[in-house]
């Protein structure tokens, strides 16, 4: 029953909600907080290359139990490793 | 070691909480799990695809900002963490040992004295 539950949240979860992802221009220096142009859905973008400014982002996070904003540039000052993934449920 | 790590996907942070909640591995992630379901920063990433799912790219941002490194696999092939580790450890050294250089093969154990010094007189000697 429990089981049958968590896979009903589960799904219920898993639906498209509105959430607010803003680019935030390069991360650094500039310390960008204003929204940059993001892409166009469906553009082809590329690969940022080592020696450019990491872009800048504002998003809803899970960050230990609570559920927040973060910004990349919370973290100036330390060391980031960004990791993208194809999906939850799936190895890294 | 001074890295916070942020995993991003296009799940919504719901799911990510749920994930949280079911797997026994993922109970313990201590870093934060980002949201990105409208695929708005995997595209200023260059990680985006049509299919909605991103690739798998990583990517070593220095205190400063600027990347330093950059990984994309495609498709069914995982990470190697070691070789992350590895890169930051070499990164921060060298980052700490200015006109010093990690060559090819340093190890997070060979420390300080295994870096070399970089100069025109080098050249040809590796």
């Amino acid at each position: 029953m429990m089981r049958v539950l968590l896979v009903f949240l589960a799904v219920i979860f898993m639906l498209p909600a509105h959430v607010p992802a803003q680019v935030l221009g390069g991360c650094g220096t500039s310390e960008a907080t204003e929204p940059a142009a993001a892409p166009e859905p469906g553009q082809m973008t590329r690969v940022p290359l080592p020696g450019e400014q990491a872009p800048n982002f504002e998003l809803p996070a899970v960050v230990g139990d609570d559920i927040t904003t973060i910004r990349l540039s919370d973290y100036k000052g330390m060391w980031r490793v960004i990791c993208f993934y194809p999906a939850d449920f799936t190895f890294v | 070691m001074n890295v916070e790590v942020i995993s991003i996907s296009t799940d919504t942070h719901f799911s990510h909480w749920m994930w949280k909640k079911t797997s026994p591995t993922i109970k313990n992630v201590r870093y934060p799990m980002a949201s990105d379901p409208s695929g708005a920063v995997a595209r200023a990433y260059g990680v985006w695809q049509k299919s909605g799912v991103n690739k798998r790219g990583r990517f070593i941002v220095n205190p400063e900002g600027t990347i330093l490194a950059v990984e994309v696999l495609y498709g069914p092939i995982g990470r190697n963490v070691d070789e992350l580790i590895r890169q930051i450890k070499a990164m921060q050294t060298v980052a700490d040992n200015p006109g010093k250089a990690a060559p090819a093969g340093w190890q997070p154990s060979d420390g300080v004295k295994g870096l070399i010094t970089t100069g025109k007189d080098d050249i040809g000697r590796y």
